[in-house]
């Protein structure tokens, strides 16, 4: 195995020069888990970020911003305010297992987004953003545009997630439903559903339905997500949207359970997410 | 490269390439409690604790644990001198091949330090990392809620 140099940048500003010196030969690690599983195949320059001030939870008034290295494990909703850290602890605390849990990070779960990555569905029901920043630019993208597409295809050379964005919404203004099965408790998911909605004076002016480990990024289900805007919260009709949601995926083979099982949870997981977020709204 | 962390408590330097894990780092230095067992982050038998809490050495580079807390199973006690925790343990026949113990064990000692009176719920979850082949996940729960009541009387 070739020798690799290990880089412990002590800032954004230090890890970027990093970045666009050893371009074409690096590799950043912030949780590592998957990278160490390469470690035979690893660049020349290692570049770890667990020292670059990228751990952190910041409260605007409009908007809270999680540092990419902020750990699953850290992601409480004690530490996240607001309806959707709310939501994103919840959805954390389903990541893995616990030992992992304290290993994965938030910028790494997104970077990579695996079809087992449960972030990116949540980061996508909120229609959150994504920060990213090279030592030229500054980018913000939602993640209805990052999500769209392998994330190599978004990230440029040179660029790192630094941070994620989502709105500060109050009880009431806004609910979340996110449902998941696995089959065993160290198995990845076989199936995530998460609906974020918002609401004034009781009509829905914004939902989400996103489906996760039905292809290698999760889907916002589009058509059922737009049939609740403008509707009044009681009018929503869960058993029509939810079979409408299952209907319009296409859902790829697993080993683990067929597309006509998985189908068909679709159906149930929707149903369950979406009858939690409308009685959140309705409190 | 040398890396610097404490372990168990003693400041330690040790040599280590860029890419070596941690697992191997510790293994090669005397630490040998912490075991291979899949070697991608299922089985937890690589388990050691960071900054006290559980993670897995065989998913984590050696460098990684430059200026960090590492409490491996050899902090809690010995063959000779087993530790309070390790007795229950033994007394309660939690242990049976005992390649998952270290990792078990470690991941109690993480639990019980931030839920000194953690429900049946709450241990299987704070020992979801961690597989026992041999499947003797019954005496070990029992063992940890002897533990705590144990710790709880001190």
């Amino acid at each position: 195995m070739a020798q690799s140099t290990w880089h412990h940048p002590q800032s954004v500003a230090q890890t970027l020069k990093l970045l666009n010196t050893y371009a074409g030969q690096c590799v950043v690690v912030g949780g590592a888990t998957t990278l160490a599983l390469r470690k035979d195949k690893l660049p020349p320059h290692i570049i770890d970020l667990s020292a670059a001030n990228l751990s952190f939870v910041r409260v605007a008034p409009a908007s809270t911003l999680i540092g990419s290295m902020t750990r699953m494990a850290d992601m409480s909703p004690k530490a996240l305010p607001g309806v959707g850290g709310a939501f994103l602890a919840e959805v954390a605390a389903h990541v893995a297992t616990t030992p992992l849990r304290n290993m994965i990070t938030l910028g790494g779960n997104v970077a990579q987004c695996y079809a087992w990555s449960e972030m990116p569905l949540a980061l996508l029901a909120m229609d959150a953003t994504v920060h990213l920043r090279s030592l030229s630019s500054r980018r913000r993208i939602k993640a209805t545009k990052f999500f769209s597409q392998s994330s190599s295809r978004i990230i440029r050379d040179g660029e790192i997630i630094t941070q994620i964005e989502y709105p500060n919404y109050e009880a009431g203004q806004a609910a979340f439903g996110y449902e998941q099965i696995r089959r065993t408790v160290t198995d990845y998911p076989l199936l995530s559903v998460a609906v974020f909605l918002t609401q004034d004076k009781g009509i829905i002016t914004s939902s989400h339905i996103v489906v996760g480990s039905i292809k290698t990024r999760p889907v916002l289900v589009t058509q059922p997500s737009g049939m609740m805007l403008d509707k009044a919260i009681d009018d929503i009709d869960i058993d029509l949207l939810s079979a409408k949601a299952a209907k319009d995926l296409i859902i790829s083979s697993d080993p683990r359970a067929s597309t006509g099982y998985k189908q068909e949870m679709v159906t149930v997981l929707c149903r369950r997410a979406l009858s939690t977020a409308l009685a959140g709204l309705a409190k | 490269m040398q890396v610097n962390m404490i372990i168990n408590g003693e400041p330690k330097t040790l040599e280590a390439e860029a890419g070596d894990l941690l697992l191997d780092v510790l293994r090669r230095n005397g630490y040998k409690g912490a075991k291979k067992g899949c070697g991608h982050g299922t089985c937890g038998a690589c388990t050691v604790l960071m900054d006290g809490r559980p993670i897995l050495s065989c998913m984590t580079f050696a460098a990684q644990a430059e200026g960090h807390e590492i409490f491996t199973v050899e902090g809690l006690g010995s063959v000779n001198e087993p530790s309070e925790m390790q007795k229950i343990f033994v007394n309660n026949g939690a242990v049976q091949c005992g390649y998952c113990t270290p990792g078990m064990l470690l991941a109690t000692k993480a639990l019980l330090e931030t839920n000194s009176d953690p429900t049946e719920e709450e241990i299987k979850r704070a020992l979801d990392g961690n597989l026992c082949r041999c499947t003797g996940y019954v005496k070990i729960i029992k063992a940890i809620k002897e533990v705590a009541a144990a710790q709880k009387s001190h």
